[in-house]
């Protein structure tokens, strides 16, 4: 019995490190809150459902196309949107974020209406024993994938040309922005990956998970407390912080109270945001 | 004090920002508006329809106006706010429903319990420097934490099915034979809500929060305790919520989790907020008497596909930050005597 | 290590600096600062950039804490005090960088300034009045001040925070940027205010404007006091010449 609350806790923390890590990545980067975050995740469900509708592939073949696509919206989204309003205040570009997800949300919910959809894929509802375990071999499937791919993205962060440029833009843009890199489109390319890290974690959980235009809200808003427990820019941190969250939900679900479980998330971003900003915001000046 | 002394001598250079630079055709203008709004109902033989229309208009004005003071006046967004506005409506009904304890003193009981809240998760909120975008995190989080728990908790609250308040006709329960009476209600909340923005942008404590949102380091060189100012506002915009909602659940007689606090609510409050102009005592109203009859165009019209509204929204957000972001209103900050007139 | 150089004695110090210690990081930015702000004076700070100039007015003014050291103001510790504490009770200060109130008009920049201190004198508004004509900004009384030169706005600045009626001011570099003729104003302005009682410290890069301003000069060099005496000692000085005249 624990050992199976185990294991989907563990596939919902992946699913939680994919978007956290992505949400993390931008706002590590262009310094703004992605309230759409959520909103891409179920658009790039529906964006894999389709296709999967259309052409009658397996869902995870679909990963490549819906990552790339993903990933153009994202730089999109953040050179015609965003970058226009880098020099205005803040509440422009977080409201504009949270403008992007009103219209992906509520376009869903008025295109496709308001029915459960699901796909199947070839694993079905197969499982294979691990340690004595009975695991299912999608809910496999979402583990490793989520962890190859956090393992990936630290790569890439670690040893590309490209990874290099957005490390120094997300240390300090000024000075990045003297050393002849171009700062926007570092931003651009930014967006894109954690937007493509979400289509990714969509298309790991939808033979897992329903798919409807809701779906996102919640992984949205905890991709925050998976920044915020992670700490700033930190991937690493972010991926454990996403399993952590994951799994205390499912077992909080099973154990304590099913409906409470998360709602006992958002204590836990309070209590964090409250008692523990110091290791995770630097300030500078004191002035409260 | 001193400042308002020194200020009111007639060649003062240092005018607060106020009606007064109108002149008497503002003073005249509002009279005839105010009669107008009053005399709405009973003058015109009008359709019940649209005095519900205008009962509408006057909450997201007076929720508008609120969120200004925290939002506009202080700068910091609190994304969360309908859980103020939930905290009032079911403070009042719970009251009213499991204790028979009349709603006008719920009310009063809605409004303190929210001043609370506000004021514990505001305290650390703003102690720990959380400044900005955490700020804006931490109040979904708690509008959030407050809707989970309010549908989570079904046996006291009715979770997600909701409770239909009990109707029993008597003034003294908040309730009223002739339902323009309610026009009349929510017209007194929300003349109150824009005179205590005006005052409170005239006043030192308002200057404070201006000077807190431009640059809280310089404000705090100016003396000025940034933790205070910010949480007066926080706690002045979630009392006020607070009441429309106490106000809002005995208008529909019936109360659900998302009716009064989902994401939704606050989403439209900074809407019409940020719309008409956040930083003017005049902006939530303005919002309001444009973007409510046409929110209600919107769903009435697409009502075979539910979301298209909210998505029209989303579109019309993102337009207004990217061209208008300060609003209608702000169209008149350069011009200084506008700019004192709508008070930015 | 701080030698005293022909100052006789401390008369009655309004403010005390003692053994300030401040690191970022791994960085020791200041290593012990001692010092003491003579009541009615000017004193200047010079040192090379980078010395931790700003960072002692941040630690006096309570923006930043000290890893170790005490601040005394007038007889009271006051290391712990939140800077808007201190500023009631007339500790002001200036920024490096320039910090107004960008969107408010130029009056309620002074108007934000017009009270909060337990020092207040004088009738507010004629003191806005003259104030603005001093720094040439009474034309623009109701412009915003987004709309402000860089040079308008330190002087805006420099009026705000006299609008404050301080007991004592902290300027980190207030002539930087501001028009020569203005500059002399501004001397002759602060001379008329230490007549009226006000204690001066002001961060300065200009050596000759130090001397011919101040009563007393600080020289940081590497995290401590190196010297601090009257200002011919301290322009004559071989190593002060060797940074100073060096680098300019
Ligand atoms: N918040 C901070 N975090 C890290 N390092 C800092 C911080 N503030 C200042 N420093 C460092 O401390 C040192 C002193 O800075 P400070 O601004 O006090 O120098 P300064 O004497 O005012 O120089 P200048 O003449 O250029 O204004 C510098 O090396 C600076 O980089
Ligand atoms: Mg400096």
């Amino acid at each position: 019995m624990f050992a199976s609350v185990l294991v989907s806790g563990l596939v919902l923390g992946g699913i939680y490190s994919l978007v956290g890590a992505g949400l993390n990545l931008i706002f590590g980067v262009v310094k703004i809150i992605n309230f759409a975050q959520g909103a891409l995740l179920m658009f790039g469900a529906y964006f894999s459902y389709w296709i999967v509708t259309w052409l009658g592939i397996d869902p995870y073949l679909t990963l490549p196309i819906v990552a790339v696509g993903m990933a153009l919206l994202g730089y999109l989204i953040q050179t015609t949107l965003i970058n226009p309003v880098l020099k205005q205040e803040r509440t422009s570009q977080l409201l504009i974020t949270f403008g992007i997800s009103l219209l992906i949300q509520n376009g869903a919910l008025a295109l496709w209406g308001p029915d459960i959809r699901f796909v199947q894929s070839f694993a079905g509802y197969d499982t294979f024993a691990f340690l004595g375990i009975r695991v299912g071999v999608s809910a496999a499937i979402a583990i490793l994938g989520a962890a190859i791919i956090i393992f990936l993205l630290f790569v890439f962060l670690n040893k590309s040309k490209m990874g290099t440029a957005i490390r120094a833009v997300s240390q300090q843009s000024d000075s990045a922005l003297l050393a002849g890199i171009d700062v926007k489109r570092v931003y651009a390319i930014a967006f894109a990956i954690g937007s493509a890290m979400v289509g990714v974690a969509s298309v790991l959980m939808i033979p897992i998970y329903d798919i409807y235009p809701l779906m996102g809200e919640q992984f949205g808003v905890i991709a925050f407390i998976v920044v915020v427990l992670g700490g700033l820019g930190n991937v690493q941190g972010a991926a454990i912080a996403g399993v952590f969250l994951g799994v205390t939900q499912n077992i909080f679900a099973v154990y304590v109270s099913n409906q409470l479980s998360v709602a006992i998330l958002f204590l836990i971003f309070l209590i964090t945001l409250l008692f523990r900003p110091q290791g995770i915001f630097i300030r500078k000046m004191r002035v409260s | 004090m001193r400042n308002k002394k020194a200020t009111s001598e007639a060649s003062s250079i240092l005018t607060i920002p106020g009606l007064q630079s109108a002149g008497w055709p503002a003073f005249l203008g509002i009279a005839v508006i105010l009669i107008g709004i009053l005399a709405f109902p009973v003058a015109f033989d009008v359709r019940f329809y649209f005095v519900q229309v205008g009962i509408l208009i006057m909450f997201y004005a007076t929720l508008g106006t609120a969120w200004g003071i925290v939002g506009g006046y202080a700068g910091q967004h609190s994304i969360g706010q309908a859980a103020f506005v939930g905290i009032g409506a079911y403070t009042s009904t719970l009251l009213y429903m499991k204790l028979d304890i009349s709603p006008w003193i719920g009310l009063i009981a809605g409004m303190l319990l929210s001043a609370l809240i506000a004021a514990v998760i505001g305290y650390p909120l703003f102690r720990y420097g959380l400044k900005g975008d955490y700020f804006a995190l931490g109040t979904v989080a708690l509008g959030l934490i407050i809707f989970e728990i309010t549908t989570s908790f079904s046996t006291i609250t009715g979770g997600s099915q909701g409770i239909p308040l009990k109707y029993e006709e008597n003034p003294l329960n908040f309730q009223f034979p002739n339902r323009t009476v309610y026009y009349y209600i929510i017209f007194i909340i929300w003349i109150l809500t824009v005179f205590i923005s005006y005052k409170l942008r005239r006043s030192r404590a308002g200057f404070e929060m201006l000077a807190v949102r431009d640059d809280e380091i310089a404000a705090a060189r100016g003396g000025i305790s940034v933790l205070k100012a910010k949480l007066t506002a926080f706690i002045l915009a979630a009392v006020i919520s607070a009441a429309a909602g106490t106000f809002f659940a005995q208008f529909i007689l019936f109360l659900d989790p998302s009716t009064v606090m989902s994401l939704g609510i606050s989403v439209q409050i900074i809407l019409v907020a940020v719309l008409g102009g956040m930083n003017s005592y005049l902006g939530g109203t303005l919002g309001a008497i444009i973007l409510i009859p046409v929110s209600q165009l919107l769903a009435s019209t697409f009502t075979e596909r539910p979301g298209t509204d909210i998505a029209l929204y989303g579109v019309i957000l993102i337009v207004l930050m990217l061209f208008m972001p300060n609003g209608i209103l702000g169209l008149f900050r350069n011009s200084p005597k506008w700019r004192k007139i709508v008070g930015w | 290590m701080a030698q005293d150089c022909g100052l006789v004695t401390m008369a009655s110090s309004i403010l005390s600096i003692q053994n300030v210690k401040k690191s970022f990081g791994g960085l020791d930015v200041l290593k012990g600062i001692n010092l003491e702000i003579e009541e009615g004076k000017i004193t200047g700070i010079i040192g090379p950039n980078g010395a931790g100039k700003s960072t002692l007015f941040d630690i006096i003014s309570g923006y930043q804490k000290a890893n170790e050291g005490k601040i005394i103001f007038e007889g009271k510790d006051v290391s712990k005090l939140m800077p808007h504490l201190l500023a009631r009770q007339g500790v002001i200060r200036t920024f490096q960088l320039t910090r107004i109130f960008r969107n408010l008009t130029v009056a309620e920049n002074l108007l934000v300034f017009a009270s909060n201190s337990k020092n207040q004198k004088g009738n507010s508004n004629e003191r806005a009045i003259e104030l603005l004509e001093f720094v040439h900004l009474s034309g623009l009384v109701n412009d915003e001040a987004s709309t402000l030169s860089y040079g308008q706005s330190k002087l805006l600045e420099f009026a705000q925070v006299l609008m404050h009626s301080p007991k004592i001011l902290l300027l980190d570099e207030p002539f930087a940027g501001i028009n020569p003729g203005l500059i002399d104003q501004m001397m002759q302005h602060l001379r008329k205010l230490q007549s009226e009682g006000l204690t001066i410290v002001l961060i300065e890069h200009n050596l000759p404007m130090v001397a011919k301003l101040c009563d007393s000069i600080a020289v940081v060099t590497n995290g401590v006091i190196e010297m601090h005496g009257a200002p011919d000692v301290i322009v004559n000085d071989s190593r002060v010449k060797e940074v100073f005249l060096g680098g300019h």
